[in-house]
């Protein structure tokens, strides 16, 4: 098939792996599974970006791929590959060095994140001393040509300043130049735009984005803000109480509209979508809400709000449908379709060509 | 919508939102709105340090009518929000709501108009006592207000008002803690429609909720407009929302009403570069914090000027006069499509009186 011809003919190099994860945490409540059965890879020179609402397991499962789990939880089943090695088989010294070295993360507070007690360019060093034996005279340049290229005009004054004196999108951006500080292959950034204002969020993106064209390294964006994600994803992944629920291309999931009811409603739910105004007739709202997850229902997890549930999905677990990159895990998924969605604002015109070559 | 029966005589023309309940069709008007903070840093006979969060801001909210309220945080339009509530003391301008001047009351008469105009706030998980009970969250502004004074009266008023949000009597005597991020704010919108006011400010109410139930509180706010015709302040960063909810928009830079008019013209057609930028249409803007000349002021230049990618060598002598276009898509309860940028005196269909309004813009 042609599908992939943009992401270049050749396949890409597999560069991280989900196997088949299940997280199991014992709470107060019993034992739950934010993370369950989730599989999923990132090639180099990929955006991957992983959507969900609040608790559907999203930051677990990018914390997984640093090996970092909440307390009280145990791995059930299932490898976390990072360039062909289990990640839960290393050690911990082992580990050690690949994060913050070969895998960075982008907290979603930098407010928190940050040491609010040491100035900026002391928490870089650290990270520079701890990771690397540079030698002190070349570190400091180094550090400012990270402040730098992330987008702080003047990196001298952000080295000497402490988090409180800055503002939330440079926060933000000096949790990019330490993210990338070291030249790390898989850059994991949980909600970075979420507290940030359209216009700096926009400079963020444009920012992450450019982690792409570097063509070895790849990028999880986490985030539930669907425009941020269509914007930056090639891919996208769709989760829903501890579950991958939907895999697909990005250009195919906003522009054929997506196969998951969920996705589906997601979008529908969204006034961006619909370019309407109130005149137009209420929003088409999910009803309920996501469920706890100690308390989930039988069978397919989102069937108490599906508009298409049936008998079968109260009482089944439902099978994935189509293959890893891209299906639905639904007994009854929607056939992708070629109508139903505004252009958005700001979509790249290519799409529509590719829009018509997948209606058939 | 038969509720409004009674009003619907005074109409004559074809647009079904027009109806006109009193005389005024305007319920708020704001004119040269502003606020200055002070800032730390005391010398004696040295100069006080201020930070203008809010600088000469006008406009107006008609009767029935949504207007939003937006642009990046600091913008100040938190303060304008809690201004108009009196929550904040403005330091110059006028606050008239329907025919009262709010910034002249104070305590027990402020306290009398208070049920006619009521807040919505940002976060549900801070802004509902942890320690009271649905019930008695609810029910609070009903016995300050005196509007329904018997034990079974009160309780009756309270199923209905959980009923309306959404939300079910038996839920009465659950604590906030209960509920979910949208069930919070659901009893956050009941306790500020209690007393059932002309006038509900919002400030960001679905930024802290999740993207299925959004759409449900969004549907709330329009149907709360549609059937009971209470007008709305919205404020939000999120344009999309703004777009659907709302009639007519102002953007704020850095305190500045920088753009205002009906929401679609404004969204489809931006004149500012601001504007532009933000529903995505504008060339790129240039990286600087938007923080970081708050301090330093405007310099009685455009507060958007070190940002600007379009800006001409007269945007470094003088601020811009606001421009008004008085076109015929923009008659009666509408905002006046107004813009505060030196690009649009270019343009002659852009001038410098309004039709409507006879305030001109910016400080001498």
């Amino acid at each position: 098939m042609r599908v992939d011809e943009e992401s270049g003919g050749e396949s890409r190099e597999v560069l991280a792996e989900l196997e088949g994860l299940t997280l199991s945490v014992s709470t107060r409540e019993g034992e739950i599974f934010p993370v369950f059965g989730v599989s999923f890879s990132i090639s180099r020179g990929e955006v991957v970006g992983l959507v969900g609402e609040s608790g559907s397991g999203k930051t677990l499962t990018g914390l997984s791929l640093l090996r970092l789990f909440p307390p009280r939880s145990t791995v059930l089943s299932g490898r976390i590959l990072f360039e062909k090695r289990n990640l839960l088989e290393l050690g911990d010294n082992e580990m050690r060095t690949i994060r913050g070295n070969r895998i960075a993360m982008i907290f979603q507070e930098p407010q928190s994140a940050l040491n609010p007690i040491l100035t900026v360019g002391t928490q870089l060093k650290e990270l520079f001393k701890s990771h690397t034996d540079f030698p002190e005279s070349t570190v400091k340049e180094r550090i400012l040509s990270r402040l730098r290229s992330a987008g702080l005009p003047d990196p001298e004054s952000v080295f000497r300043s402490y988090p409180h004196q800055l503002s939330g999108g440079m926060r933000q951006r000096v949790m990019i130049a330490m993210a990338i500080a070291l030249d790390p292959l898989l850059v994991i950034a949980d909600e970075p735009t979420t507290a940030l204002d359209p216009t700096v969020a926009s400079q963020i993106l444009d920012l992450l984005a450019s982690i792409r064209d570097t063509r070895d390294k790849g990028l999880l964006f986490i985030s539930h803000d669907l425009s941020h994600v269509r914007r930056i994803s090639d891919r996208i992944l769709v989760m829903y109480a501890g579950k991958i629920i939907e895999s697909a291309q990005s250009r195919k999931f906003f522009g054929n509209a997506p196969r998951h009811p969920y996705s589906r409603a997601l979008l529908a739910s969204r006034p961006s979508d619909a370019r309407k105004t109130r005149q137009d007739g209420p929003l088409t709202a999910i009803t309920g809400q996501v469920p706890p997850l100690w308390d989930l229902p039988a069978g397919c997890a989102f069937a108490p709000r599906c508009p298409k549930a049936e008998e079968i999905c109260r009482r089944e677990t439902p099978p994935w449908k189509g293959s890893e990159s891209e299906g639905a895990l639904c007994f009854f998924p929607e056939e992708p379709m070629d109508q139903g969605l505004g252009q958005w604002p700001g979509q790249p015109s290519k799409e529509n060509s590719m829009d018509s070559l997948h209606a058939c | 919508m038969p509720a409004d029966s009674l009003s619907v005589a005074a109409e004559k023309g074809p647009d079904k939102n027009a109806v006109v309940k009193s005389k005024d069709p305007t319920l708020l008007d704001v004119r040269g709105l502003s606020k200055e903070f002070d800032l730390p840093g005391f010398r004696l006979f040295g100069p006080k340090k201020t930070l203008t969060a809010v600088s000469d801001v006008s406009f107006s909210i008609g009767r029935g009518r949504i207007l939003g309220l937006v642009g990046e945080s600091g913008s100040g339009k938190t303060t304008i929000g809690r201004m108009i509530m009196r929550l904040v003391d403005p330091t110059r301008g006028s606050v008239e709501f329907d025919g009262i001047e709010l910034t002249a009351l104070s305590g027990r008469s402020l306290r009398r108009h208070r049920h006619r105009f009521q807040m919505v706030f940002q976060d549900p998980y801070a802004s509902l006592n942890p320690k009271m009970s649905v019930r008695e969250i609810v029910e609070e502004p009903l016995i300050i207000h005196g509007l329904a004074p018997s034990l079974p009266d009160r309780l009756d008023q309270v199923a209905r008002l959980l009923e309306r949000v959404g939300l079910s009597s038996h839920d009465m005597d659950r604590f906030p803690h209960e509920f979910s991020g949208g069930g919070r704010q659901r009893i956050g919108i009941a306790r500020a429609i209690a007393c059932g006011p002309d006038l509900l400010v919002a400030d960001e109410p679905i930024a802290s909720l999740d993207l299925s139930i959004g759409a449900q509180i969004i549907n709330l706010f329009s149907s709360l407009n549609q059937t009971e015709r209470m007008s709305m302040l919205f404020i939000s960063h999120d344009l999309s929302v703004v777009r659907y909810l709302s009639d007519n928009v102002v953007v704020l830079y850095r305190g500045v009403m920088v753009e205002s008019g009906p929401t679609t013209v404004v969204f489809d057609q931006p004149a500012h570069p601001y504007t532009r930028i933000l529903v995505g249409s504008g060339s790129g803007v240039r990286t600087i914090d938007p923080e970081s000349r708050r301090e330093t002021g405007t310099g009685g230049l455009c507060p958007f000027l070190d940002r600007c990618s379009e800006s001409l060598p007269v945007c470094h002598v003088s601020l811009p006069a606001r421009l008004w276009k008085n076109d015929s898509e923009s008659p009666g309860q509408r905002e006046p499509r107004a813009v505060l940028c030196h690009l649009a005196d270019r343009s002659s269909e852009w001038s410098p009186s309004p039709s409507t309004s006879q305030f001109i813009q910016g400080n001498p």
